[in-house]
């Protein structure tokens, strides 16, 4: 089953390069169809998984090119697990979404089949090289479908978003190959690399070395300071459901990465660079706090919003306890379902207004109080409000923080406050207030159709929010394994 | 029992969740919703509190019922509810109270549009404050006092069209969010100390074990201590955290009532006696506490006296009572500042309700406003004493609400004041000397609020308007006042420290009697004075507005808190923000990415130069580089 996860999107996107256009029914049934069966796979998979086994889990291996160590290996650790579900929560909200795109829609559905296929192989594959592969096959849509769809800045918004993410890619292949001699065990498969360097770990000098190329190249994926500017003019340009998948699940591929690859593979290389991360996460919390209480565009201030939350997740790799890290990966998870969430509210409101500053809207509780309940709801769990899984994961975050970094968490704990105020400030600039009249004629989401997307993702907040042990229990073991 | 005080916890969450999925569009099926499962949950906390006594001493002090929320390697996060005496009493506050506030709302909200979600909003709030009531552990407690926050930001911006009620709203939540900050880093503290030694834990029957074993310095306790109590200073609105709490009025009145009786601010209160025994283990913090109550009882209670909206007068009032029961608990007297709480719970609830059955009918805050209505009104031939004809259970409740907020017996608020008293005459003589101050000023704005709209048949010139039909409301709204003001005329012989049991030395009880009599008159002196000031004056302070300008303008400022707290945002927040955005803006983007641009466009530029497609120049460029080939071997072979 796990096999099929990457290939039902992008094996569907083939097919509908022999759908005529005129067909759009099919072509938006055939997307919601493939995220629908991927979304059912993934959760079988997670109903199925085995509680307490920290190792890979569903593991299938094929050779490809023996001399060279590579194989198509796939499966599911704690990790990865809880990332498959993320993205299959956000992939099949974001083929709701992208119902709505009218223009050149089924050039925008292939692309974005690519895309969620391309995300599943990053977290479904075990081996560098396909990873790696999966990895920068996810750019490839991403291009075409700022520049084509987006809005305002888009092919500026565009160029930034890609040659940020290939550059960091680059920094990290370089770092990838140095440790792929330096190993000398001929092999891709992570499973065997993280095994030989248990056995065998390279010299502290070398992982000195070799740690910061993937800290910064995977660092900039996850938005480090202060590497993040791609973050919030990409997003802003972006079509809703790649910002959606962007920053709800890409964005995350960056951390994983550093995960799997850096802290599993050189540990003390990772330790050796992890106070300096630490407090670039914290300049990163709170910079882009400070920044978003400035922004106007209700895009930039979610911009900046993520960059700022994408801090707590570095600050909790950073801290390498195991308490720590289960609560980044946690909410890796929280992050990217809210992250998702407001990016498809921000979409719903500006495709009938086309309009994104905080200050041309007033009032939209009242006008479209379902669409306005959900947007206060997301940042209510953006802010860190109890109930919902952000607060459970930035606690775990803070209590496995606390003992590396006292500190930088009295900063991070800061950082809440800030994120309240300018989420606040948005919320009261948004919905409430005398109702603006020029949106009168502003339709709310009425039909189940039309507000599915967001009570999945809300549904996914609040239950892991009543309810962290789902996941923690998942996490923990694994991540407990890695660090030890 | 313990099922019972689960399925209390849960009734008002499942109200909120039923009321949101399923009655949004019909109102009255929620409001009665709401009002029954309140009236359950009372029912439930009475069965649980019998049950509890009856059972004596055959069971442990505390009884607990905990489920695992996180577990991660060491860190174990319970959610659970504890019971014992201290949560019972506010079990039985908050859902009787509770009841009767809902009840009331029922007729005072009956014409709003969006009575579904204020009555969701309501049931939400008495789920926080419940959970905080039952809870054993600190995190669950920070995760309901948050949830306080949240459920007062919807409540207190309910009438969110309004810009001044979504600001109030927004204020809530901030100012009280920068307390929970501390106290969020406190509980990191507490526990990050705690689990060094290996006896990390959040649970506050474990603290109380593990505590005097762990061998904490009374420094770190005191900060500790300290961090904790920044979040009591949020959501107990102590100085200097207190700004919030009168522009919440901006919420419907029941939801004051409901905010300055039985939920929100004296959730701090709570949770100062909840885990008491950690602030006992260090005097220094016990003091600044003691003295952060002080200031406040008297800060508030001057403000009060320049307020003129009657529920800006209420607000201060709680203030300052509030202050009253944190310099008790910073003085060493659990049980005092709990009682005070408990009869305050009663006379302010009474008084907030009275004063909305007034602005019901009267469609006004102003008391200057209600006093001139009272005068232009047709029907008030006889002089003065409107409202006491007209509206008398709402007139002679509120008056009830007023004496026992005095202090006068035997009505309750005598009681616990004395007890509060007792405890301060043994504490700083500065403290005891605010407290009966505080005392003096209390009776002085109660008796301006109570001359001005009950008593006096001269107000300003003003009127014009057309009065109201003055009339007694609906019997929804009657029936809390009259329950609410028997409570607060016997509330004062409730046995509370039979449910406290905390075996202080000199328990809460009455004071000396020279005590009582001092107090007395200077409850007395207070009334009077203003009866006599403002019974025939107008409505500037003392009549005497050139003479008083200065220190009457200070108190019309609130102290410049407001003024204090927007000049650090104007100045430090938002140019902190500036900055971040401007180098975002000319570093980042400008020089970083754009600059790293221009670089590599200048770098091809300059490199396509090159391309001249000239033969003749490649090939000098040829014979150059094969020259200083050449050059360089024989350099080499040379050496």
């Amino acid at each position: 089953m796990i096999l099929y996860l990457p290939w039902i999107p992008i094996a569907t996107a083939f097919l509908m390069l022999f759908v005529p256009e005129s067909q759009d029914r099919l072509i938006r049934r055939l997307t919601l169809g493939a995220c629908s069966v991927c979304f059912a796979i993934t959760v079988s998979l997670l109903v199925n998984f085995e509680i307490g086994n920290a190792g890979y889990q569903y593991v299938q291996r094929f050779d490809w090119v023996p001399s060279l160590g590579i194989s198509y290996q796939v499966g599911l650790d704690g990790i990865n697990m809880t990332l498959c579900l993320l993205h299959a929560l956000v992939s099949l909200a974001g083929a709701f979404m992208s119902c709505s795109v009218s223009k050149r829609a089924k050039e925008y559905h292939i692309f974005f089949l690519l895309l969620v296929g391309a995300i599943y192989g990053v977290f479904t594959v075990l081996d560098l090289f396909f990873l790696y592969l999966f990895y920068e096959m996810t750019l490839i849509p991403l291009y075409p479908m700022i520049g084509i769809w987006g809005s305002k800045n888009k092919e500026y918004g565009a160029m930034q978003l890609t040659l940020f993410i290939t550059a960091g890619a680059v920094i990290a292949l370089f770092g990838l190959l140095v440790l792929y001699h330096r190993m000398g065990a001929n092999s891709f498969d992570l499973i065997r690399m993280a095994d030989t360097l248990k056995a065998a770990p390279l010299d502290q000098s070398i992982q000195n070395w070799i740690a910061p190329f993937l800290l910064i190249g995977f660092g900039v994926i996850a938005s480090l300071w202060p590497l993040h500017s791609w973050s919030p003019i990409g997003y802003a340009a972006a079509p809703t459901s790649v910002s959606m998948l962007h920053a709800g699940v890409l964005k995350k591929m960056g951390p994983y990465m550093i995960l799997r690859v850096a802290v599993t593979l050189l540990p003390d290389g990772v330790a050796h660079w992890a106070t300096p991360l630490a407090v670039l996460a914290a300049i990163g919390i709170l910079y882009a706090g400070y920044a978003a209480i400035r922004q106007q565009d209700l895009k930039f201030i979610i911009g900046f919003s993520s960059v700022s939350h994408m801090g707590y997740v570095l600050l909790g790799i950073a801290a390498l306890t195991p308490v720590a890290l289960s609560g980044a990966v946690f909410l890796m998870f929280s992050h990217g379902v809210m992250a998702a969430c407001t990016f498809a509210l921000v979409g719903f409101i500006y495709e009938q207004s086309h309009m994104r500053g905080i200050a041309d809207f007033g009032g939209l509780a009242k006008q479209i109080p379902f669409v306005g309940m959900c947007l206060v709801m997301a940042c209510m769990a953006s802010l860190g409000l109890p109930g919902f899984s952000n607060f459970a994961s930035e606690l775990v975050v803070f209590i496995g923080t606390w003992p590396r970094y006292p500190l930088i968490v009295c900063l991070a704990v800061f950082g809440i406050l800030i994120t309240a105020i300018y989420l606040l400030r948005t919320v009261q600039q948004v919905c409430y207030g005398p109702p603006n009249p020029r949106w009168s004629q502003i339709k709310d989401a009425v039909t189940l159709f039309e507000k599915f997307p967001f009570l999945l993702l809300l549904g996914a907040l609040l239950l892991f929010g009543f309810w962290p042990q789902g996941l923690l229990r998942i996490i923990g073991p694994t991540v407990e394994a890695i660090l030890s | 029992m313990i099922s019972l005080a689960w399925m209390i916890l849960w009734v008002p969450f499942l109200t909120t969740t039923l009321i949101v999925c399923l009655f949004m569009t019909r109102p009255r099926i929620a409001a009665w919703l709401a009002t029954a499962a309140m009236f359950l949950a009372f029912l439930a906390s009475v069965s649980v509190c019998l049950q509890f006594f009856a059972a004596g001493s055959a069971h442990p002090a505390v009884i607990e019922s905990a489920l695992t929320w996180i577990r991660l390697g060491a860190v174990h996060i319970e959610f659970g509810i504890s019971l014992n005496g201290l949560s019972l009493i506010m079990l039985l506050i908050v859902t009787g109270v509770g009841t009767l506030i809902f009840l009331y709302s029922t007729a005072y909200m009956e014409k709003d549009a969006s009575l579904a979600r204020y009555f969701a909003s309501l049931s939400l709030f008495v789920f926080s404050m419940l959970g905080i009531v039952l809870s054993n552990n600190f995190i669950q407690i920070f995760i309901f006092w948050e949830l306080v926050g949240l459920s007062s930001y919807l409540l207190i911006g309910f009438w969110f069209e309004k810009p001044e009620a979504s600001t109030a709203g927004k204020k809530a939540f901030l100012t009280t969010r920068v307390g929970d900050v501390g106290m969020m880093i406190g509980i990191l503290l507490l526990y990050g100390f705690l689990t060094d030694k290996g006896l990390g834990t959040f649970n506050f029957a474990k603290l109380e074990e593990v505590l005097p074993q762990a061998g904490i310095s009374e420094g770190f306790m005191c900060g500790i201590s300290l961090l904790i109590f920044l979040g009591v200073v949020g959501k107990s609105a102590q100085v200097p955290l207190h700004v919030w709490l009168p522009d919440a009025m901006e919420g419907p009145t029941p939801v004051s009532a409901l905010i300055h009786a039985a939920t929100m601010v004296v959730a701090g209160v709570f949770l100062l006696a909840r885990v008491f025994f950690l602030f006992h283990m260090s005097e220094t913090a016990l003091g600044v506490i003691a003295w952060t109550g002080g200031i406040t009882a008297l800060l508030a209670a001057t403000v009060a006296i320049v307020q003129t909206d009657i529920k800006k007068i209420l607000a201060y009032s709680t203030l300052s009572q509030l202050g009253y029961m944190v310099m008790a608990l910073g003085l060493g007297s659990v049980s005092a500042g709990m009682f005070h709480l408990t009869t305050h719970a009663f006379f302010k609830a009474l008084l907030f309700l009275g004063a909305g059955s007034l602005i019901h009918v009267l469609h006004t805050q102003n008391i200057w406003e209600m006093s001139t209505l009272a005068r232009t009104h047709e029907d008030s031939r006889r002089k003065g004493c409107l409202f006491l004809r007209k509206m008398p259970v709402t007139s002679w409740t509120f008056l009830l609400g007023t004496l026992a907020l005095m202090g006068i017996p035997p009505l309750s608020g005598f009681f616990s004041k004395e007890a509060i008293l007792a405890q301060a005459s043994h504490g700083p003589a500065p403290l005891f000397v605010i407290a009966l101050v505080t005392v003096f000023l209390t009776a002085f704005y109660m008796g301006r609020l109570f001359t001005i709209v009950f008593l006096t048949g001269h107000g300003q010139e003003t009127g014009g308007a057309p009065a109201p039909h003055i009339h007694e409301p609906d019997w929804r709204i009657l029936v809390p006042l009259v329950t609410l003001a028997v409570l607060s005329v016997v509330g004062g012989y409730l046995p509370l420290d039979a449910f406290l049991a905390t075996g202080e030395a000199h328990s809460a009880g009455h004071g000396p009697a020279a005590l009582a009599a001092i107090s007395l008159g200077l409850a007395a002196a207070g009334f009077s004075s203003a009866f006599y000031l403002y019974r025939n004056r107008g409505s500037s302070l003392l009549g005497l507005d050139s003479a008083w300008h200065g220190p009457v303008s200070i108190l019309e400022r609130k102290y410049f808190f407001d003024d204090f707290y927007d000049l650090i945002i104007r100045f430090v927040q938002e140019n902190i923000a500036r900055l971040s955005d401007l180098f975002e803006r000319y570093v980042v983007v400008e020089i970083g990415m754009n600059g790293l641009a221009q670089l590599t466009r200048g770098t091809g530029d300059l490199l396509r130069r090159l391309q001249t497609g000239i033969i003749q120049f490649y090939a000098l460029i040829f014979t150059l580089g094969v020259t200083v080939c050449i050059y360089m071997l024989i350099l080499s072979g040379a050496s």
